[in-house]
């Protein structure tokens, strides 16, 4: 029918350029990241070039080396992942018991105890930073890391999400671990922990993306050279010696991003799902 | 007038097929029971007739005229949901008038026409209030108004009644066979209850497996099942089925209405039993039997007490024969006789 | 009276609670209550403050933030930043959210999402990089393209006029992703037999759009709105890797100059001061979240 043919015919053009939109959003959002890395490899001359090329016309890798010899960018990388590391550890260590004690026990002072860590959601850093250093400052211990792990360990997201976490977990398999005699502190790594572990999966992934990436709270604490995190060594490129230099500061800027996507490459749809959740809380 | 015809309907899911090859056709003013267990089809079917989905292969007609092209929006229909799908942002009112305004209906109509239908429905208080402030049974009629106030040619319902308790889905399945009355518009109705479909349909069509398997008026099914699975779907309990006693793999039917526990003056065949199980309906108590053919049910007002002997009679006129593949067997009284002659012969032999 | 196995086991039970949130208290206490306290306190002071020789001087802090045509500046400029980051990135994420809901491309709807979603993951120090060469104002990337179509070069972050602009478009560039994300997820939470209905009312897919899909996630939307502005109420890091607040203090926000007295200046007690201006931004602003936050849910 006339009627029926006209109408396919509207429909692929629809799909068509629905799909041509698309991928038009995704160069967008790609484009950048191509650009960083397509400059990585240029060399100086190439990469100032106006109008610039879109290919690299050879590739130099030596460009990361020259960060290497720039930078002491292992350093850097190291105590990012020590940061990180120890940041997504020691909270568990802090979170758990306080995130349980919240959902399965009763106490006097839960009330304001709960009270403080929706304190501590509200909060930002913005806001604490400047106390805080000087709390340190008067401890002498702005030349060590501490300052950037330990303010961050009691992550009231996490308690949070956890307590929610422990909550839904019917009270009767807690009773009937009970009724099988099991400790308390059974219960809570044979039972309560497994059930929680998407929460904790989550907690762990979205922890360590925002302390790798965090800028403003290392940029303040820390000042001594060895001791800077990967974000704030990198942005420091920028103004030394490699002043426009752009094809050695965006070989910086690879290695500052790549470990991070390919932890979003493996984990992408369990990470969005994690903002998602955050986002709505 | 509100004839539909389904011709040659195949429906596909990706690679599965869902319904094979259905020809149906649902006489204008009726109120059509599409009925059958979950997965039967009758939704899809009736998703198939609004639009909402659209069939593979096959044509979908609307007094005479095909519908295939027409967007659900077009085809003069309307449809109460199971859920209801109720606006939740606008007041019942809106909820109501909605359909009108998109088909530029003028004001004072649209206000004639809601002002009309509340006061079929009982909603004139209401007509402010948004949907979250109201009961089950309150949504339920916004939800019927609002299919009504378009004043189409069908009504098509997908178990409406299920979310409403049962004294309440007892009321409301009065007000929609007085309603049917009172519009004569077809009515196009899906539910798995039996119960429901016997208690409100002109027309009922069973369905099993994307076919159609049986389609008559209530009497008739129940009085006249075209095979085993249409008798045991309708009556509660089931139809009793004795098999693996006659030749030619016949199987023999009855209602446990029909399974007395007294002496009867028909011509009868008689079973022996123990009662196992009573369970009182208030007028009535349903037996289980045990017998050399398996369980029995019977349904009768008399009392007896359990692990009784009794003996069950069966009137000759309410027994069914079926074939070995559930089809019913229609033959003459001397056959059937004929039959249960030997089929009480074997009785005697066990 | 004497204690049952029963008493004895609840109170032990009650102990045990109170000391297992005992860590997490006494860090969140040291690291987010007492440094407002803290902050408040040394707002009234001015010199160096660790040291003994910090002068109380009262609200004279804030009277000199009252008075100085900067900070006015750092308001206005963090008030107009959050406008437009928040209008632009909601419009969008609201266009592009609807537009990959349609159940017929799923998957490739799902690609698009992840993608978009990327940026949003790496660090906001990456992304400054990046487009602070891509918007150079001569060498630029983004000034080939828009000389290419016919245009004059634009300034980017090298004009007062335009610098604000550039930061929020490289900030929504890096979070439109998320926050599509999460319009999607009010979407998916409206149950499909409503579009159905709509479709049976005949009604346009505009109208349908604007009177059901838009009413029925607009408790969301405002919820997102909120939670994006205080995201811009705190920017720092685009500024101090782009722009250092110029030029010409074009881009100065509040969080930037917070630091800079702090650290540059050193004038920590007006830094102080500032800073508890902005707690009560930020303290009125998630009052409100709270509040929408409660009127999210419709009738199930």
């Amino acid at each position: 029918m006339e009627k029926n043919k006209n109408d396919m015919v509207l429909q692929k053009i629809r799909t068509i350029i629905g799909l041509i939109l698309k991928l038009v959003i995704v160069l967008v959002i790609a484009f950048p990241f191509y650009w960083m890395i397509s400059t990585s490899f240029k060399s100086y001359t190439e990469a100032m070039l106006f109008p610039p090329t879109l290919f690299p016309k050879e590739i130099h890798l030596e460009n990361y080396g020259h960060v290497f010899d720039t930078v002491p960018i292992v350093t850097y990388f190291f105590n990012s992942l020590i940061v990180s590391l120890a940041v997504l550890l020691l909270q568990y260590l802090i979170i758990v018991p306080a995130a349980y004690s919240f959902a399965r026990h009763d106490y006097h002072g839960k009330k304001l105890f709960f009270g403080i860590v929706l304190l501590g959601l509200m909060i930002p850093q913005q806001i604490t930073f400047l106390p805080v250093y000087f709390m340190f400052s008067k401890m002498k211990l702005l030349k060590t890391l501490i300052p950037l792990i330990i303010p961050f360990i009691s992550n009231p997201f996490g308690i949070f999400m956890l307590r929610q976490y422990f909550m839904q977990i019917p009270q009767e398999i807690i009773e009937a671990a009970k009724l099988d005699d099991a400790s308390n502190l059974k219960i809570m790594f044979k039972v309560m922990m497994p059930m929680a572990r998407p929460a904790l999966i989550t907690i762990g992934l979205l922890s360590f993306i925002s302390t790798w990436n965090s800028y403003f709270w290392p940029l303040i604490m820390v000042s001594k050279e060895s001791l800077r995190t990967l974000p704030v060594g990198i942005a420091a490129l920028k103004s030394s010696e490699t002043l426009q230099q752009w094809h050695i500061i965006m070989a910086g800027n690879v290695i500052l991003v790549v470990p991070i996507l390919l932890i979003y490459l493996m984990a992408s749809r369990k990470i969005r799902n994690s903002f998602v959740y955050s986002g709505i809380k | 007038m509100g004839t539909i015809q389904l011709k040659n309907i195949v429906k596909k899911f990706d690679k599965n097929v869902v319904i094979k090859n259905l020809n149906l056709q649902i006489k204008d003013g009726s109120f059509t029971v599409l009925v059958g267990p979950s997965g039967c089809g009758k939704s899809t079917t009736l998703r198939m007739i609004t639009g909402l989905d659209e069939p593979t292969e096959g044509d979908i007609l609307i007094d005479g005229q095909k519908i295939n092209d027409l967007t659900p929006g077009k085809r003069d229909i309307a449809m109460v949901f199971q859920n209801y799908a109720l606006y939740p942002t606008m007041t019942v009112k809106e909820n109501i008038e909605f359909g009108l305004e998109n088909k530029k209906v003028s004001k004072e109509e649209r206000s004639a026409r809601v002002k009309e239908i509340c006061g079929i429905v009982g909603l004139t208080d209401y007509l402010d209030r948004k949907p979250a402030t109201l009961s089950g049974g309150q949504r339920q009629r916004v939800a019927l108004a609002r299919a009504m106030v378009k004043k189409p040619k069908v009504f098509l319902m997908d178990e409406p009644l299920s979310n409403l308790d049962a004294k309440l889905r007892g009321q409301m399945r009065v007000e929609l066979i007085k309603l049917h009355r009172k519009l004569g518009t077809t009515f196009i109705y899906v539910t798995h209850d039996q119960v429901e479909a016997m208690s409100m349909a002109d027309d009922i069509v069973l369905m099993k497996d994307g076919e159609i398997v049986q389609q008559s008026d209530p009497r008739s099914l129940y009085l006249n099942p075209n095979s085993i699975y249409a008798a045991q779907f309708i009556g509660t309990p089931q139809m009793n089925i004795i098999s693996d006693v006659l030749e030619d793999g016949i199987q023999l039917g009855f209602r446990p209405e029909k399974a007395f526990l007294e002496k009867i003056k028909e011509e009868h065949i008689s079973l022996d039993g123990i009662i196992i199980t009573k369970e009182l309906l208030g007028s009535e108590i349903i037996y289980s039997c045990k017998s050399q053919y398996g369980m029995l049910m019977s349904k009768s007002s008399l009392e007896v007490s359990e692990e009784e002997s009794v003996e069950i009679s069966i009137p000759v006129s309410s027994i069914y024969l079926f074939d070995k593949n559930g089809k019913r067997l229609t033959v003459d009284e001397n056959s059937k006789k004929k039959v249960l002659k030997n089929f009480m012969a074997g009785a005697e032999k066990k | 009276m004497k204690e049952t196995r029963l008493s004895i086991s609840k109170k032990r039970d009650r102990i045990t609670g109170f000391i297992a949130a005992m860590p997490a208290m006494i860090l969140l206490f040291i690291f987010t209550v007492y440094p407002v306290f803290y902050l408040i306190f040394y707002s009234l002071f001015s010199g160096s403050l660790i040291s003994d020789k910090k002068v109380f001087i009262g609200l004279d802090n804030y009277k000199q933030l009252a008075s100085s045509d900067t900070f006015h500046q750092v308001i206005a400029n963090t008030i107009i930043y959050t406008v437009l980051f928040v209008g632009l990135t909601m419009v969008l994420a609201i266009v592009i959210a609807v537009w990959l809901n349609n159940p017929k491309f799923k998957k490739w709807n799902n690609i698009v999402q992840g993608f978009i979603f990327t940026p949003h993951v790496i660090s906001m120090v990456s992304v400054s990089i990046v487009f602070l060469w891509l918007m150079d104002p001569d060498s630029g990337f983004l000034n080939l393209i828009i000389t290419k179509m016919g245009f004059p070069k634009y300034p980017f972050l090298s004009s007062p006029s335009s610098a604000m602009f550039s930061l929020v478009l490289v900030m929504v560039w890096k979070s439109v992703g998320y926050y599509t994300l999460l319009v999607t997820a009010a979407l998916q939470s409206i149950p499909s037999d409503i579009y159905e209905a709509a479709e049976l009312d005949d009604a346009p897919k505009i109208r349908t759009f604007f009177k059901i899909t838009l009413p029925m996630i607009s408790p969301t939307i405002l919820f997102i709105c909120v939670v994006a502005s205080i995201a811009s109420f705190k920017i720092f890091d685009s500024v101090n890797v782009m722009t250092q607040g110029g030029p010409v203090n074009s881009t100065n926000t509040l969080v930037y100059y917070i630091y800079s007295y702090a650290f540059r200046y050193g004038k920590p007690g007006i830094a102080c001061a500032a800073g508890v201006i902005l707690l009560i931004l930020v303290c009125i602003m998630t009052y409100i979240q709270f509040g929408i936050g409660n009127k999210k849910v419709y009738y199930q």
